[in-house]
């Protein structure tokens, strides 16, 4: 629907706001045009109330917290949103990515050898095909995913892939824009791959969201130091949004996975 | 200094009637009666439109008289200043009528321009100074792309002086009948030829019907436009004192 196509713009008088604007003076006038349009507002999900209940709630945890939204608009918010964090297994997800398109590029498909390696790094999270997925890939590779996806806190990790540095606005990012960039060809797998993790690492957002949203996901642990991350990205018909949710210093493996799963049960509270 | 037309065209005034406020007197005066003889010339000019959207054409109009007396085939010179006014330079040429009118046509200045005619070999018989804006040309839309998307977008052409750099872009918004814009966007414009900027951005509308804005600090932005549109992009939401729409 056209609203004013190419209506002509007249110059218009900004008037500075005392309590919105904090700029310039009443008289302030800049080179600004201005039209009417006319489109179908959507309310994003979830909503920023929700993003801001969920943000209470996490303050309301011990620990290092973090957790990032994008919304089903592509709108980031959260808390502390690019506080950086090590990854843990949740890094994997790029290792993925990256591995997808190297076969794309080499005009591969898939074949026994990747598969062995691909499936048991995200269904149980095997470090060993990891370690050998980043050695096929390469370190530059995953770096290329990162700026491909548009993180800005993403550092390689030192002495292994799991102390990559990353933040929960970066992971938020990822998995938002999964769709462009995983291969058409390999999108399917790769959502089978995200949507059936083993159930012992099932844990946060899946027990959450199931059956009402389908959950593509992947947690990551370092247990010894108390940390627990989860990226979720959550689909309903016309409706995508991602969830990423860091901790560190958690108590407990318990503790960190409530966490999780309070963020998630706080910002699903409502249903769209 | 650019021009979009060749030089003026030039047509003699039957009735050159300068503007009121653009008379004034040239070099000469009326020395005290002791001297002789009285010599009174008065170059007079006006300028139409005095402000113009880029591409389009002013008219400067005026009359040479001696005395009150038209002068008649006297050269004079029309000559241009264009921002950022380093100094006035002959710009076309036309030779008075009977009644010492004179007009020059189709003058195209790409961006804020002082204008001046001068009587060729006297330079001290000059017209007053004439200040022409030039405002950039505007084409603005919106378009429903379908739920929650909406996408805006604006063209402007303006005066290939001052480089192309890009420029951020501020998209705000408003729902019919309220005062308050949102800060919806901010984008960054790209030069589709020397001249012509574009920028773009898809936002959620507030409502079925609303109102936008789109604010820019264009690198050209002082060669073009009245000095009071020269102002800082808000950077956040900001209100207005009437209901929008």
């Amino acid at each position: 629907m056209w609203a004013e196509r190419f209506r002509r713009g007249r110059p218009l008088m900004l008037v500075a706001c005392a309590g919105l604007a904090g700029w310039g003076p009443a008289s302030a006038v800049a080179l600004e045009y201005g039209g009417e349009g006319r489109g179908i507002p959507v309310v994003p999900y979830p909503s920023a109330d929700a993003i801001a209940a969920a943000s209470r709630y996490l303050d309301g945890r011990a620990g290092r917290t973090s957790f990032a939204v994008v919304n089903s608009l592509g709108q980031l918010s959260g808390v502390r949103l690019r506080e950086h964090f090590e990854t843990a297994s949740v890094v994997k997800v790029m290792m993925l990515v990256a591995y997808l398109q190297m076969l794309s590029a080499q005009h591969r498909g898939l074949d026994a050898a990747d598969t062995s390696l691909l499936y048991p790094m995200i269904h149980v999270s095997d470090n060993n095909a990891a370690s050998a997925v980043t050695a096929i890939v390469g370190g530059a590779a995953v770096a290329r995913v990162a700026r491909e996806s548009g993180m800005s806190d993403y550092a390689p990790g030192v002495g292994w892939w799991a102390y990559t540095q990353t933040s929960a606005a970066d992971q938020a990012r990822l998995f938002f824009a999964l769709e462009r960039l995983v291969p058409r060809r390999f999108y399917a797998y790769a959502r089978g791959l995200l949507s059936g993790i083993e159930p012992s690492q099932s844990w946060g957002v899946p027990p959450v969201g199931r059956p009402r949203w389908q959950v593509f996901f992947k947690t990551g642990a370092l247990p010894e130091q108390g940390l627990f991350n989860e990226v979720a990205r959550l689909e309903r018909p016309r409706l995508t949004f991602t969830i990423a949710v860091f901790t560190d210093g958690d108590p407990s493996m318990s503790y960190g996975e409530q966490t999780i799963e309070g963020v998630a049960a706080t910002l699903l509270a409502r249903s769209p | 200094m650019i021009w979009l037309a060749p030089a003026a065209t030039v047509i003699a005034l039957a009735s050159a009637a300068p503007a009121p406020s653009a008379l004034v007197a040239g070099a000469s005066s009326t020395p005290p009666a002791s001297e002789a003889p009285a010599i009174t010339r008065v170059l007079g000019a006006s300028v139409t439109p005095g402000e113009v959207t880029y591409g389009g054409a002013v008219t400067v109009a005026g009359r040479l008289t001696d005395a009150n007396q038209g002068m008649s085939g006297a050269e004079v010179v029309l000559q241009a200043d264009a921002y950022p006014f380093h100094g006035f330079a002959a710009l076309a040429r036309a030779a008075t009528a009977a009644d010492g009118g004179f007009t020059f046509t189709g003058v195209r200045p790409d961006r804020n321009t002082r204008l001046r005619v001068v009587l060729e070999g006297s330079p001290t018989t000059t017209s007053a100074q004439l200040s022409v804006t030039v405002d950039p040309s505007v084409a603005i839309n919106a378009r429903s792309l379908g739920p929650g998307r909406t996408r805006l977008s604006i063209r402007l052409g303006h005066t290939v002086h001052a480089g192309s750099a890009s420029a951020s872009a501020s998209w705000f918004v408003a729902a019919r009948g309220t005062r308050v814009f949102r800060l919806a966007a901010v984008t960054q414009t790209r030069e589709l030829s020397p001249g012509l900027t574009y920028a773009s951005a898809t936002i959620n509308p507030p409502s079925k019907r609303f109102v936008y804005r789109v604010c820019l600090n264009p690198a050209w932005e002082h060669a073009m436009g009245p000095p009071a549109t020269h102002g800082r992009c808000p950077r956040r939401d900001y209100e207005v004192r009437r209901d929008v729409g």
